[in-house]
């Protein structure tokens, strides 16, 4: 039995995780490499460089600004996307008539890519016929054609709007099932012992919502980190690389100026800072496994 | 010709021991049930028979042959599981075939030897059903079913019956009865409910921390355990144990007059075991001791009284037929059954 | 409960007073107001592919149309070029769903039905790949395939995202295997099955629900990809989908009417996946999140 299980395992596995290790492991590790040198793209040839590419990081504004309006993003994409899919979720799961169809809608724009999105919202951000202007020139009643997308000031911010409201219906979703996992008796306890709707949510709805929020939060940070086709389109992390975010950074250093050293090294950066995230996911989801199993 | 024979088996789980050294013969057509609380071993023992779980040492024969290391399938032996494990997806005809399926048995034969089991167990009519569209006892009679048509050596079954309501287990309790002696069949049969192991077994085997307590007919279990834990396992409700001294055989007891049982070997600390049934209200002024009436439930046909003593911290328990009425709060002289009486040693051997 | 007094009313039975709760319509009204912020960009998409670019450049985008323009239409679906598109993005995603679902099956089998010392460390390394960002494995999977001569053809699109699917295909599996007695897999051993027969005969077919959802999955975010195209291809023969939408907003710059039909079309495929599966998709992108 022992031995014929033994056989299985290493039949069965041998091709996942060989395909695994080679397309995903291999090149994780061989980023690392890639970071000492000074190899340009094409050529067969390249030379240790040591540690000057990481040196060089901190001399690069433009990956100082990057790294910043990654940070930007992560702080935008834990609030926005987290009270605003709370929110969607809290009001649908009241029972309201057409909770299905609302569902569906917030949900739709998961299933668009990023490039269609990106499209979409610049059209809502064009400054002639944009959607935004028009519903500011009918309120204000006056001509305003400001362009969001190509100003420094509110190019990357844009573009986090868009992202968000692409980002909520998945929070929404993990937050309805977390409510449906809550049980219904005691809802009913609070019930019996009179709390209103506010004491309810308050203090027994959101606590065993914790859950749920750990997973929505760290899952719109690391997707945050992720974050490429959306703004490629937008803004292209322009103007001036105002939206640069270090995904890109890395991306132009590698696939526009053929630094592919350099951009080794931003990618190895970008692996520290997922993995230093998805360690403390995995904690925090231990955790509070023990509490609400 | 002994069906099966286990020699001093063993398992470990790591460093953990769990079974420490089982030895059993099993004759053919003979109906053993396993018994023993949760974690004694039992349900670990029969899957190490069925090949599931392997042996740590020791030896598995079945009809003679060592299947100590052989495949699951090549031993000869059918289970039927707790869950009854039916494939959800497969129709009833098909779960039973399955094995002969995989076999490559030609359709015809296939056809014809589920058709056969069928008859056998009244489910021609359930055939193309799916397990979901079943009743708990149809699942229960497909599993045996699918059992049955491999013509095993040996049929295990885990816990057959827990998953089945009141009634249904009762009925399907005797049609296992009844199946055992048409088939002939040997029979390996886990259970944790005393009832289902003296109505159907020929031989229990009480398990306890991994090492078989004592093996014997039902009635032989009942009437000279071999020990304190057999004694307390076997019976419901369960035996009264009152700790007690005696000196060269002689035992003493404050408030209980029982100097006139003698138990040779009997010294130092001892436990006194009275079943619920072998206590009775005395009708003479001569008792034994007398008890406050606890708390009564009455069960219809007959009442539980559970009495407070001065010489036990706690309630006896004591069968009333129901013709006797017994309040709450009354004082009862209540006279025990010498014959009956039960003495375990420090160490609960019985005496 | 307060009003004890009409216990004692004339039918003899206590009648709740009914009072009107305004809750139901606040929400109700809230919720309308955010789905039709939540559509808009949506609807804008769907406005400009029935009207003409003047239409448009003139600011009526966001007016309901008096009259459908089909023109948008027709130029795109008319463009062989978006043929090539269409048909280079469906031979990458179905092989590569197909694929990544395979060895996820297999691994997830293993997982949950065959343990061994260390596996929950393996499978969490494995299940840990899919949240990485793409980014760090982009150039030495550019230099590998350079290496390889692969450059500017369907292939590393469809080995990268077979990979890259393996981390939740085996995540999903060993989830929903795991809800698959183990006693199934033991009676079926018992006749006689190995595990090759117990995954395919048993632990599959009764998965296939788990299939569904990985399948409308995988199917989305391989049509939806960008990135990798964009780092793989160079021809507009190979080009996706979503790379040849970019690309075409040169040619059709300030054609938004075509834009629109272009994105609508190119969405067309993963609509239709989320409107008839969108149970699927729920299921797993919750249990693929939560069960993280």
């Amino acid at each position: 039995m022992n031995q014929s299980n033994t056989f299985w395992r290493v039949a069965l596995l041998a091709l996942p995780l060989s395909v695994f290790a080679l397309i995903i492991i291999w090149p994780l590790l061989s980023s690392f490499y890639y970071g000492f040198t000074n190899w340009n793209g094409f050529s067969d040839t390249y030379d240790f460089v040591g540690f000057e590419n990481f040196g060089k990081l901190f001399s690069d504004r433009l990956f100082m600004s990057a790294a910043i309006n990654t940070i930007i993003w992560m702080a935008i994409a834990v609030v926005l996307p987290t009270v605003l899919g709370l929110s969607l979720a809290l009001l649908i799961d009241s029972h309201v008539p057409g909770g299905p169809i609302f569902k569906t809608i917030f949900y739709l724009p998961i299933c668009l890519s990023a490039v269609v999105v990106g499209q979409v919202w610049v059209w809502i951000y064009q400054p002639d016929w944009g959607l935004l202007n028009s519903i500011i020139e009918y309120v204000t009643n006056d001509r305003f054609n400001y362009a969001w997308l190509a100003k420094p000031d509110s190019a990357l911010y844009s573009v986090i709007v868009a992202w968000s409201w692409q980002a909520t219906g998945l929070s929404m979703v993990i937050y309805l099932a977390g409510l449906t996992a809550i049980p219904g008796d005691l809802l009913e306890v609070c019930e019996l012992e009179g709390a209103t709707t506010w004491q309810r949510i308050r203090h027994v709805i959101l606590p065993l919502l914790t859950p749920a929020t750990v997973v929505v939060v760290a899952l719109s940070v690391i997707n945050s980190l992720k974050g490429f086709d959306i703004l490629y389109i937008m803004t292209g992390g322009g103007p001036f690389n105002s939206s640069d975010t270090l995904a890109m950074h890395m991306y132009n250093e590698s696939f526009k100026k053929y630094l592919m050293g350099y951009g080794s090294a931003i990618s190895v950066v970008l692996f520290l800072v997922a993995l230093t995230i998805i360690r403390l996911y995995f904690k925090q989801l231990k955790k509070v496994d023990e509490i609400y199993g | 010709m002994s069906s099966l024979s286990l020699k001093n088996i063993k398992k470990s789980y790591g460093q953990h021991e769990v079974i420490h050294g089982v030895d059993l013969e099993v004759e053919k057509g003979e109906f053993i049930v396993f018994v023993g609380p949760s974690g004694c071993g039992k349900s670990t023992m029969l899957r190490m028979i069925s090949g599931l779980e392997e042996v740590t040492s020791g030896q598995i024969s079945i009809a003679d042959k060592d299947v100590t290391r052989a495949h699951p399938s090549k031993r000869e032996i059918a289970m039927v599981f707790q869950s009854y494990a039916l494939f959800p997806h497969m129709s009833v005809a098909e779960n039973i075939s399955f094995g002969l399926r995989l076999g490559k048995t030609p359709k015809d034969e296939v056809k014809r030897r589920v058709n056969e089991v069928a008859d056998t167990l009244q489910i021609t009519h359930l055939l193309e059903r799916f397990p979901r569209q079943l009743s708990g006892g149809q699942r229960q009679r497909v599993a045996i079913g699918r059992a049955i048509i491999r013509n095993p050596q040996v049929f295990l079954f885990d816990e057959p019956l827990s998953n089945l309501d009141a009634a249904l287990r009762v009925q399907m309790r005797l049609e296992i009865a009844r199946l055992h002696k048409r088939l002939g069949a040997t029979i390996i049969y886990v259970t944790h409910d005393q009832t289902e192991a003296m109505t159907l077994a020929d031989r229990i085997v009480v398990f306890n921390h991994g090492v078989i307590e004592q093996v014997g007919r039902p009635i032989d279990l009942y009437e000279r355990p071999a020990n304190k834990f057999v004694a307390g396992f076997l019976g419901a409700p369960s035996m009264n144990f009152i700790g007690a001294t005696a000196q060269q055989g002689a035992i003493q007891l404050d408030g209980f007059n029982i100097n006139d049982a003698q138990r040779a070997e009997a010294n130092g600390a001892i436990t006194l075991g009275i079943r619920p049934e072998h206590m009775s209200i005395s009708n003479t002024e001569a008792c034994d001791f007398s008890a406050k009436v606890e708390l009564v439930e009455e069960l219809g046909s007959e009442s539980l009284a559970y009495l407070q003593t001065s010489f036990s911290s706690d309630p006896l328990t004591m069968r009333v037929d129901h013709s006797i009425t017994v309040r709450e709060g009354d004082m009862l002289p209540v006279s025990v059954n010498r014959e009956l009486l039960h003495v375990f040693a420090e160490g609960g051997a019985s005496l | 409960m307060a009003d004890t007094a009409s216990l004692g009313s004339a039918s003899g039975e206590y009648v709740a007073p009914k009072r009107f709760n305004p809750w139901p319509v606040v929400i109700f009204i809230c919720l309308f107001t955010l789905a039709i912020l939540f559509l808009a960009p949506t609807f804008g998409v769907l406005l400009s592919s029935v009207k003409t670019t003047r239409d448009i450049a003139l600011g009526d985008l966001w007016a309901i149309p008096s009259s459908m323009y089909w023109g948008n239409y027709i130029e795109v679906l008319s463009n062989p070029a978006v043929h090539g598109y269409m048909l280079n993005t469906f031979l990458v995603a179905a092989p590569a769903t197909a694929f990544s679902i395979g060895l996820g099956t297999l691994a997830g089998y293993v997982f949950s039905k065959l343990p061994f010392k260390g596996s929950d460390l393996v499978f969490l390394l494995v299940v840990s790949g899919m949240f990485f960002p793409p980014q760090v494995i982009l150039i030495p999977l550019f230099r590998l395939f350079n290496l390889m001569g692969l450059i500017d053809t369907l292939w590393p699109m469809i080995i990268v995202h077979t990979a890259l699917g393996i981390p939740i295909c085996t995540l999903l599996m060993r989830n929903f295997f795991a809800t698959v007695p183990n006693p199934l897999r033991e009676a079926a051993i018992l006749e006689g099955a190995n595990e090759w027969q117990v995954l395919t005969k048993i632990a599959l077919p009764i998965s296939l629900p788990a299939i569904a959802v990985l399948a409308t999955l995988q199917f989305t975010w391989i049509w939806n990809d960008f990135l990798w195209p964009l780092i793989f291809t160079q021809s507009d023969e190979k080009r996706t989908i979503m790379l040849g939408l970019v690309f075409m907003k040169g040619q059709y710059s300030v054609a938004w009417g075509i834009q629109g039909a272009m994105s609508l079309i190119a969405s067309l495929p993963t609509l239709i996946v989320f409107l008839f599966f969108q149970r699927y998709f729920i299921k797993g992108m919750t249990m693929g999140a939560v069960k993280g």
